[in-house]
C-alpha cells in the first residue's frame, strides 16, 4: 500500500514539473493549478488558448507518466547540490514552516573568524517560521487592499526546478541548495510585506495629514498595481552562479544572488543583508515610476537612479539599498558575511561603526560629510575609489543619523520603529518627484502642462533625470528637505507629539554631512511660467558651516604651464573594451554605420583622426580652494545656435561676431534670438517652430570674406559631401562629422581637490592617470573629414556644490526653472579646440 | 473496434495532440525570443532561440502584462495593432504622417546593429514585447517596445529594455538596465595614448 502511495506521489509530481516546464518554455502566461480538476484550459496572456481542454489533459497526463520515471525517489523533486537531504534534529519543523536566518552569519555567531566551510545548522535556532502553504515558494503580496497572488517567487536558478517542500516541511540543513530557497524566500517576502507595508502608512500619512504629497492617491489600484510591477511577479536566484556578484535586473524582474569564489564558496543568499540590499534596488525603482505608473498605466519606459558607472545618482542608488538593510535587522552594517569575511567589502552605515577610520564619529565635525568622503572605502580609508558603493555611504550615514535624530528625545522623540517609517516614508516621497515622467512632480496627476513642474515635461524627463537636471547629491537632499518639511518638519501637525521636528535641527544635520548645498527648499518647483511665483522657503544661512558653495568660474580648463586640456583615449583595444561594456550595459546603443566594426581607424597616436572613435576626457582645473564634487560635463545637444550660426552671449565670449557669431538684434525673450531658451528643448516645432537644438561641435571654416566658426552642415555642403554620408545618415547634417554618442555623452568625476584636477585627485602610483567610461566623453570622427579641419567643442560642465548652477541670484535664490537647463545660464561654459589630423 | 485499433487511433490522438502542441509553444513569432550571435566573416547569424537556450541562458519568462485601462484624457491609446504613446499629450490629427515605416527587417537590423562591436563570442537574445507608436513633433513614429539580453564573452548576464525604430532597427531609447554589484574592485581602466593642449599634442 505504502509503495502503491509512493508510486502514485511520484506520478503526481511528474504532472506538477510538467505543468510547470511546460509554463517556463512557453513563455506565454499559463496559470499554475493546483489540482488537475481545476484543469480546463490552457491559455496565454493574449487570451489565445494553446490547446483545448481534453487534449490538455491527455498531454498532462502523458507528461506524467514519462516524467514519472524522472522523478527522484523520495519525496522532493528538487536536487540537493550541496550535501545531503534534510531531515530531522534541529531543522525539524512543522508543516508549512521552516528555519531560516533573519541576519548573516557572522552576526548570529558573534565569531567575525567564521569559516565559510563551517556547517551553519547550529545558527538555526528560535522559533521555526512560516513559509507557505503553497507547494512552491511562491508568495502573495497585498497592499491597500489590493492582493497580487503571485508576487515574489524563488528557484534556485532561471533554469532551475520550483522546489517542494519535504513532506509539507521547509525545515532544510544549511549545507542543501534547498535551504538556500527558504533564505532567499523567506527574507525577500519579509522586507516585501514590510516595504507595502510602510507604503500604506505613508499614503495614510499623507492623505491624513493634507499635504501636497508626490505619493499618488491611486498608488493602490488593482489594475496599475503603481506600488509594484505591472505584471506581478519579482523572481528570487538563490544560486544564479554569478562569481562575487550580485545583481537587480529590473527587465527581468529578477534578483539574482550569486557567491564569493572562496572554497566552498559562500553562497551571497546566505547573507540576509546583500539580499535585502538588492531589494532596495527594486524598492527604488518602484518609488521612482509610481507616479507614472498611476497615471500611464501601460507606459513602458521607466526612469532609473542612476546612468554611468560612476554617478551620484548611481551612489544615492546604493546607499538607500544599504540603507533598506538596517529598515529590517536595525543594525548599522551590511554584509559582514562573504563579503565583509572575504572580500572586504563590506559597509558601515554610521559613524560608531568600528569599521571607521579614526577621526570618524557623531560629533558635527566627525560625520561622513560630502564631498570629503566620496572616495572613502573605509576598509582601505588610504585608498581613493571613484565608485557608486563608497560614495553611497554618505547618503546611508544620513539616513541613519536622521533616522535616530527622530528617536531623539531632545529633537522629536518617536519610538525607533516610527522613525524609521517616518525616513522611509520621506525617501519615497521624494524618489516618486525625481523619477517622475509625468512632469508633475506632486499632487494631482494630470496630462495638463500646467502642471509640469519637475523634468521639464512627459517627453523630455528622462533627459532631465538623466543629463540635464539630474539626481544628485544637492538634487535629492534639497527633495528630501522638501518633504521633510511638508511632514515632520511641518509646525502645524506637531507629528512629534507635541511639537514638530525644528527646522534649525534639521538644517544643521544635513549641513554636518557637508549637503546643505540649496539655498531655499524650492516648494514652488520649476515649472516654466510659475516656478519663481510660489512659496521657496529660505534655508537659514547660518546653518550652513560644513557645505560650501563655490562659484562655477572657478571651474576651468587646466591652463597651467604644459597642462593638457584633455586626455585622449583613442587606441583600439581600450576603445573596443569601452564600447562593448557601454553597448552590453544598455549606455551605448547606436553607433553611426560610417564606422569601422572593428575600429581599424583608431591609432593610439593620441589624435583625433578621421575614422575613430575617441574618448575625450577634459582636464579641468578647481582653481578655488575647496573642494568641487559631482563635476558633470555634458556634450549633448542644446540651445546655443539660432539660425545655424552661434550665440555668443553665453558667457564664454566666443565666437566673435567677425567670426559668424548669430546676430544679437532679435531682442530679449523672442523666440529665434539668443535671449530665448527653448521651452521644450527645442522639440516642439509648433508652439516653438524657430527653436532648435544644436550639436556641441562647430567647425572652423575658411569663408569668402573671413574665417568662422559654423555648422557641420556648411562643411559638408562645401565639401559636396552626400548627405547620407554623415554621421548620422541624411536627417543629422549638424554632427555630420564630429558627433557624441548618445548615452556616452556626458561624463562624470567625483570630485577634484583644491587647486587639483580630477587626475590630480585620484592619482594612481603610476602617475598616469587610469579613467573608467564615466569619466570620458566619446566621439564619432567621421572618415570623410577633410585632415586639417579644426572643430571646437562647447561642453557644459557644473558640479554639485555649485553656488550659481542652481540658483538664480535675480529671484530669491530660488532654482532655475527647468527649461534653462536647455541653456547655458545653469552652466560653465567650456570650449575645446581641436585640428582633425590624418 | 478490437483491442489493436484502439491502441493505434489512441497513440495517433495523442501524437497529434502533442504536435499541435510543440507547433504552438515553438513556432517562429515576433513575440518570441530570437537569438543572434556573429559568425565567421562578422556577418550576424538568427534563429529562433531554442528551448535549450532559453533554459541554457536563463532568459526571462516574464507573464505577460496586465491589460490596463487608460483614463479618457491618457497619452496612451490602443489602436488595434500599435498602442500609441503621446507623453506630451499632442492632439492626434487623423493625416498625420509616420516617419518612418514598419518593416519585417526590423529585428534582423537590430541584431546587427547592436552584435556589431561586440566579440564573436557574444550572445545576442531578443524578444518583442510590444508594438507602438510614439508622437513627436507632429508626426507618428513606429516603434517596438523590446526586451534585450546579452551574455557576454565570459558569461555575465545584461538586459534592459528598449524602443526601437520599426523600420532602420535602430535603438530609440533604453531603461532598466541591469545593476551589477560586482564585487570584485576591478572596474574598466582607459588608458590614455596622451593630451592635446595649445601646443599640440603629447603621446605618453
Amino acid at each position: 500500500m505504502r509503495r502503491i502511495s509512493q508510486h502514485l506521489y511520484r506520478f503526481w509530481k511528474g504532472i506538477q514539473v510538467a505543468r510547470l516546464t511546460a509554463s517556463n518554455l512557453s513563455l506565454s502566461t499559463i496559470r499554475v493549478y493546483k489540482s488537475l480538476s481545476e484543469f480546463s484550459i490552457l491559455e496565454n496572456s493574449n487570451g489565445m488558448t494553446i490547446l483545448p481542454a481534453y487534449s490538455a489533459k491527455a498531454l498532462i497526463i502523458g507528461a506524467g507518466l514519462l516524467l514519472y520515471s524522472c522523478v527522484p525517489g523520495g519525496s522532493s523533486a528538487s536536487k540537493t547540490r550541496r550535501g545531503a537531504s534534510a531531515s530531522g534534529g534541529s531543522i525539524s519543523v512543522d508543516s508549512n514552516y521552516g528555519r531560516y536566518f533573519d541576519d548573516n552569519p557572522i552576526i548570529l555567531s558573534g565569531n567575525t573568524s567564521l569559516e565559510n566551510s563551517a556547517n551553519l545548522d547550529f545558527l538555526l535556532t528560535g522559533d521555526p517560521k512560516f513559509i507557505t502553504t503553497n507547494q512552491f515558494l511562491i508568495a502573495p503580496c497585498s497592499a491597500g487592499g489590493t492582493d497580487i497572488e503571485n508576487c515574489l517567487e524563488v528557484r534556485e536558478s532561471e533554469v532551475s526546478n520550483y522546489t517542494t517542500a519535504d513532506e509539507n516541511r521547509w525545515g532544510f540543513s544549511t549545507t542543501t541548495s534547498e535551504f538556500l530557497e527558504v533564505q532567499t524566500f523567506g527574507n525577500m517576502r519579509d522586507i516585501t510585506n514590510k516595504f507595502m507595508s510602510n507604503l500604506e502608512f505613508s499614503l495614510s500619512l499623507s492623505i491624513g495629514y493634507g499635504y501636497t504629497s508626490s505619493i499618488p492617491t491611486n498608488l493602490f489600484d488593482s489594475t496599475k498595481t503603481p506600488f509594484w510591477y505591472q505584471s506581478g511577479l519579482l523572481k528570487g536566484y538563490s544560486n544564479c552562479g554569478a562569481e562575487n556578484n550580485a545583481f537587480y535586473d529590473p527587465a527581468g524582474q529578477t534578483i539574482c544572488l550569486g557567491n564569493v569564489t572562496t572554497n566552498p564558496p559562500v553562497y551571497i543568499s546566505s547573507d540576509p543583508t546583500v539580499t535585502w540590499h538588492e531589494m532596495g534596488h527594486a524598492f527604488n525603482q518602484i518609488s521612482m515610476n509610481m507616479r507614472q505608473r498611476a497615471f500611464f498605466g501601460t507606459l513602458s519606459t521607466q526612469s532609473a537612479l542612476g546612468y554611468l558607472f560612476y554617478d551620484e545618482a548611481g551612489s544615492i542608488n546604493e546607499g538607500i539599498a544599504d540603507f533598506y538593510s538596517q529598515f529590517m535587522n536595525d543594525r548599522t552594517h551590511f554584509a559582514e558575511w562573504g563579503l565583509g569575511r572575504y572580500l572586504l567589502q563590506s559597509r558601515p552605515m554610521s559613524e560608531r561603526e568600528a569599521l571607521h577610520a579614526p577621526g570618524i564619529d557623531t560629533s558635527t565635525e566627525g560625520r561622513l560629510a560630502y564631498p570629503s568622503y566620496v572616495n572613502y572605502d573605509p576598509n582601505e580609508p588610504e585608498t581613493p575609489y571613484e565608485d557608486v558603493h563608497y560614495a553611497g555611504q554618505i547618503i546611508s550615514h544620513f539616513l541613519t543619523a536622521f533616522k535616530e535624530s527622530i528617536a531623539d528625545t531632545s529633537i522629536c522623540g518617536l519610538t525607533n520603529d516610527q522613525a524609521m517609517q517616518i525616513t522611509i516614508h520621506i525617501l519615497t516621497e521624494t524618489l516618486a518627484e525625481l523619477g517622475d515622467q509625468t512632469a508633475t512632480g506632486s499632487g494631482i496627476l494630470t496630462s495638463s502642462s500646467a502642471a509640469y513642474k519637475v523634468n521639464l515635461n512627459p517627453t523630455e524627463a528622462i533627459e532631465w533625470i538623466s543629463k540635464n537636471n539630474p539626481i544628485n547629491f544637492r538634487r535629492f537632499i534639497q527633495t528630501y528637505s522638501k518633504y521633510f518639511m511638508r511632514s515632520l518638519g511641518n509646525s502645524l501637525f506637531n507629528m512629534c507629539g507635541v511639537t514638530s521636528y525644528s527646522r534649525d535641527d534639521y538644517e544643521k544635520l544635513v549641513d554636518s554631512y557637508g549637503l546643505l548645498l540649496f539655498k531655499t527648499y524650492n516648494e514652488d518647483d520649476n515649472h516654466m511660467t510659475t516656478g519663481h511665483s510660489g512659496t521657496h522657503t529660505l534655508v537659514t544661512p547660518t546653518n550652513r558651516v560644513k557645505s560650501e558653495f563655490i562659484g562655477k568660474d572657478l571651474l576651468i580648463l587646466d591652463n597651467r604651464d604644459g597642462a593638457a586640456a584633455a586626455f585622449i583615449i583613442d587606441n583600439q583595444a581600450d576603445i573596443k573594451r569601452a564600447i562593448e561594456g557601454m553597448i552590453l550595459g544598455g549606455q551605448v546603443s547606436s553607433i553611426s554605420s560610417q564606422i569601422d566594426g572593428d575600429f581599424a581607424f583608431n591609432n593610439g597616436n593620441a589624435q583625433i583622426s578621421p575614422g575613430e572613435v575617441v574618448g575625450v576626457a577634459l582636464n579641468l582645473l578647481n582653481t578655488s580652494n575647496s573642494t568641487m564634487a559631482g563635476v558633470h560635463i555634458l556634450a549633448n545637444d542644446w540651445d546655443h545656435a539660432k539660425n545655424n550660426a552661434f550665440c555668443n552671449n553665453l558667457g564664454d565670449n566666443f565666437p566673435l561676431a567677425s567670426a559668424g557669431a548669430a546676430d544679437l538684434t532679435s531682442g530679449e525673450g523672442v523666440q529665434g534670438g539668443c535671449d530665448y531658451v527653448t521651452r521644450y528643448n527645442g522639440k516642439d516645432n509648433i508652439l516653438e517652430p524657430d527653436e532648435a537644438l544644436a550639436p556641441v561641435c562647430f567647425v572652423e571654416f575658411a569663408d569668402t570674406d573671413a574665417t568662422k566658426w559654423v555648422v557641420q552642415e556648411k562643411l559638408r555642403s562645401s565639401i559636396g559631401l552626400p548627405s547620407q554620408n554623415c554621421l548620422g545618415g541624411e536627417d543629422s547634417p549638424n554632427d555630420c562629422f564630429i558627433r557624441a554618442i548618445k548615452g556616452a555623452d556626458h561624463a562624470f568625476y567625483s570630485k577634484l581637490n583644491a587647486q587639483e584636477t580630477w587626475a590630480e585627485s585620484l592619482q594612481t602610483e603610476e602617475g598616469v592617470p587610469t579613467f573608467n567610461s564615466s569619466n570620458v566623453i566619446f566621439f564619432e570622427v567621421s572618415p570623410d573629414i577633410p585632415p586639417g579641419t579644426t572643430f571646437n567643442c562647447r561642453f557644459r560642465a557644473r558640479f554639485t556644490n555649485c553656488e550659481d548652477c542652481y540658483h538664480d541670484d535675480l529671484n530669491g535664490g530660488d532654482d532655475y526653472l527647468d527649461y534653462e537647463y536647455s541653456g547655458a545660464k545653469p552652466f560653465k561654459l567650456i570650449n575645446f579646440k581641436f585640428t582633425v589630423i590624418d | 473496434m478490437n483491442k489493436k485499433s484502439f491502441f493505434i487511433f489512441s497513440a495517433i490522438i495523442f501524437a497529434v495532440s502533442f504536435l499541435y502542441f510543440l507547433s504552438n509553444h515553438y513556432q517562429s513569432d515576433p513575440e518570441q525570443w530570437q537569438t543572434y550571435n556573429k559568425v565567421n566573416g562578422g556577418k550576424v547569424k538568427s534563429y529562433p532561440t531554442t528551448a535549450k537556450e532559453i533554459e541554457k541562458y536563463q532568459l526571462p519568462n516574464l507573464k505577460g502584462e496586465k491589460k490596463a485601462r487608460s483614463p479618457a484624457s491618457s497619452p496612451i491609446v490602443k489602436s488595434k495593432k500599435r498602442t500609441v504613446i503621446n507623453p506630451a499629450n499632442k492632439k492626434i490629427t487623423p493625416n498625420m504622417l509616420a516617419s518612418n515605416k514598419v518593416t519585417r527587417e526590423w529585428k534582423e537590423k537590430l541584431g546587427q546593429n547592436l552584435l556589431r562591436f561586440l566579440r564573436p563570442e557574444t550572445l545576442l537574445f531578443l524578444k518583442k514585447e510590444q508594438s507602438i507608436s510614439i508622437v513627436e513633433r507632429g508626426q507618428i513614429r513606429h516603434a517596438e517596445v523590446v526586451l534585450i539580453q546579452l551574455k557576454d564573452a565570459e558569461g555575465r548576464r545584461f538586459s534592459y529594455n528598449a524602443y526601437v525604430d520599426s523600420e532602420s532597427g535602430q535603438v530609440l531609447q533604453t531603461w532598466n538596465r541591469t545593476i551589477h554589484e560586482s564585487y570584485e574592485k576591478k572596474p574598466m581602466k582607459l588608458t590614455p595614448s596622451g593630451t592635446i593642449n595649445n601646443a599640440g599634442t603629447t603621446r605618453f
